[in-house]
């Protein structure tokens, strides 16, 4: 057996090829999991993390009985089931509805004008949410006073906020959300379709009966995938979007970490409710795995 | 091959596309209309609603916008932590994953185990933020650069191209002489260009886009990247900056401080819109790569 000295030595480069990463992840990772012991405390800026007076689950206990914590749990259930129910098939939708183009050309003209808004930054599309949205001049009330209808001002009422959120985030995920089906549906096996053809069946029909189910196994681990964010809503979209006129319906679990952790230095009691809200994402994940293997019969991953 | 143009068929195709351009439209207008207001007159825009043509057009709020000094030097700081950040997070990425294709490298599973784990755990928010602040991170330049030098995703990505580079190549290099480094700067690097080319989209979108870590860790007005300048304009309303650029403006129509923000949007989003047509071809081939293994 060689010595793990000589082996080193010999590997000395690759090693050297694994410092500088190892140690990006070390500081910026791997430290901030061990800052979660300020969940368990009740630190101050002048304390080093393991420093802090420990206090036990008083954090947890602080956030259970406040009421703007319930307010938040229950945007962020709501905006997130939302998010489920129509930002989940619709790149699905729009896959299926991508393939069944014919020409090409169109198709990749789709395609790149579909995925162009995932580069954007969510200070631009709130932005634009803003102004499209505005009471005096933007389009969507000419359009509402053209039919006849009184403006409407949707970003001072909270009652429009859940659904503008989820439509601008539809709009920017949509194309790229739809690129792992396509790369499914661009699996299947052309023999299907051949036969289907044989037998006569449409476009649509090979579409509902052939490609559709071939791509079952990528849709139900995407959704299980998709369950550990139905306890954190995307915090930038809520961030630019959010304003004080709609804020009983905008603040989601993680403004709320944000604006208790940085804005008024409860440092632990942030923590805390990060803590816990990953916590159950895990263990909805994890069971959401359970199930569908129980399900299917086969291991999804 | 019994192919069939029935009505139903033929009724399918047309909904199919009709519904199709109609989510393209959807999907463009807002582009669209962004740039119609920038190359509007202000208060001409103000008083009526754009929709599809720019009124009384005018470059005048991009000479605005463009000889302000605080956008411009907003606009250098992007281009500054973009291209580092793009650089050295590329060099990182490749270097970790090329070490872990090795199978003979020493506590191999241990290692990749290491760098996987940060995907599914992570701290969260505020642990993070008192990391950054006990390092004296807080307005440095820095802080663009260091927390995103290291990505498992793009890891991941670079250790399955490696993967499928013949071995052959390296092994002819090898008899030549050369070392581990040797072979990965003038061999594997210079055989990787699509990934190179699709990891530098990866990390230079994101560090275009960036704008949340200059909103948490810096407070120096002329160390904030465009697209935090961008929100402290628009949705904190910081109107000093707006003024500014209205004050500063000599032109003859009138610069809105809508129009302004209108520009500004423009003038940030442009370098996007301009190398997107270029990089499509990279990011889906490494969107499926992703796919694949993930």
């Amino acid at each position: 057996m060689k010595s793990i000295g000589l082996t080193l030595w010999r590997q000395r480069v690759l090693f050297m090829f694994l410092l500088p990463g190892a140690a990006a992840v070390l500081v910026f990772s791997y430290a901030p999991m061990a800052g979660l012991v300020m969940a368990f405390q009740d630190y101050r800026v002048s304390d080093g993390f393991l420093r802090g007076e420990f206090v036990g689950l008083d954090q947890f206990r602080a956030f259970l009985t406040d009421p703007d914590f319930y307010a938040a749990l229950r945007n962020t259930l709501a905006i997130s089931g939302l998010t489920l129910l129509i930002g989940f098939p619709a790149p699905v939708a729009l896959a299926l509805m991508i393939d069944a183009v014919a020409s090409s050309r169109f198709r990749k003209v789709v395609q790149s004008v579909t995925y162009l808004p995932h580069f954007i930054t969510w200070v631009f599309i709130a932005s634009l949410v803003y102004r499209l949205l505005d009471t005096e001049s933007g389009i969507v009330n000419l359009a509402l006073v053209k039919l006849g209808f009184a403006p409407v001002s949707f970003m001072q009422s909270p009652g429009y906020f859940w659904f503008i959120l989820v439509l601008a985030s539809v709009w920017k995920s949509i194309g790229w959300n739809s690129i792992i089906y396509l790369a499914a549906i661009s699996g299947i096996d052309p023999e299907l379709h051949n036969a289907g053809m044989v037998d006569g069946a449409s476009r649509f029909q090979r579409m509902i009966y052939i490609t559709l189910p071939s791509i079952v196994p990528t849709i139900a681990l995407m959704f299980v995938l998709s369950l550990g964010s139905l306890v954190s809503v995307n915090f930038e979209a809520v961030f630019n979007l959010m304003n004080g006129f709609v804020q009983e319906k905008a603040d989601v679990i993680d403004t709320f970490v944000y604006r208790n952790g940085v804005q008024m230095i409860k440092f632990s009691y942030a923590t805390a409710i990060g803590l816990a809200q990953s916590v159950i994402a895990s263990i909805l994940v994890f069971a959401g795995f359970k199930f569908s293997n129980k399900m299917n019969g086969t291991k999804l991953l | 091959m019994n192919i069939r143009a029935t009505g139903g068929e033929r009724l399918f195709s047309i909904l199919n596309v009709s519904l199709l351009v109609l989510l393209s439209a959807i999907m463009v207008y807002p582009f669209l209309y962004v740039l119609f207001y920038s190359v509007s007159d202000g208060v001409a825009a103000g008083a009526t609603t754009i929709t599809f043509a720019p009124v009384k057009p005018t470059l005048d709020n991009y000479k605005a916008v463009l000889g302000n000094a605080g956008i411009m030097n907003a606009f250098f700081i992007s281009a500054a932590r973009t291209v580092l950040g793009t650089v050295l997070h590329v060099l990182v990425v490749c270097m970790v994953a090329y070490a872990i294709t090795k199978n003979q490298l020493l506590w191999r599973k241990p290692i990749i185990v290491f760098f996987m784990i940060p995907m599914f755990v992570s701290g969260g928010l505020l642990p993070f933020y008192v990391i950054i602040v006990k390092l004296g991170l807080s307005n440095h330049f820095l802080v663009y650069i260091l927390p995103m030098l290291f990505s498992a995703f793009n890891m991941l990505l670079a250790k399955v191209f490696f993967d499928q580079i013949p071995p052959s190549l390296e092994e002819s290099a090898r008899i030549d002489g050369a070392g581990d480094a040797v072979v990965f700067f003038r061999i594997v690097l210079p055989s990787s260009l699509p990934l190179l080319a699709t990891l530098s989209i990866f990390a230079g979108v994101a560090q275009w886009n960036a704008w949340f870590d200059a909103l948490l860790f810096v407070t120096k007005q002329d160390l904030l990247p465009i697209q935090t300048l961008l929100y402290k304009i628009i949705l904190e309303s910081q109107a000093t900056t707006v003024e500014q650029i209205m004050r500063m403006s000599q032109s003859k129509t009138q610069v809105t401080s809508e129009a302004i923000k209108m520009t500004t949007l423009m003038v940030s989003t442009l370098p996007i819109l301009c190398i997107y047509p270029f990089m499509q071809r990279y990011f889906v081939k490494g969107m499926m790569i992703g796919a694949v293994k993930g």
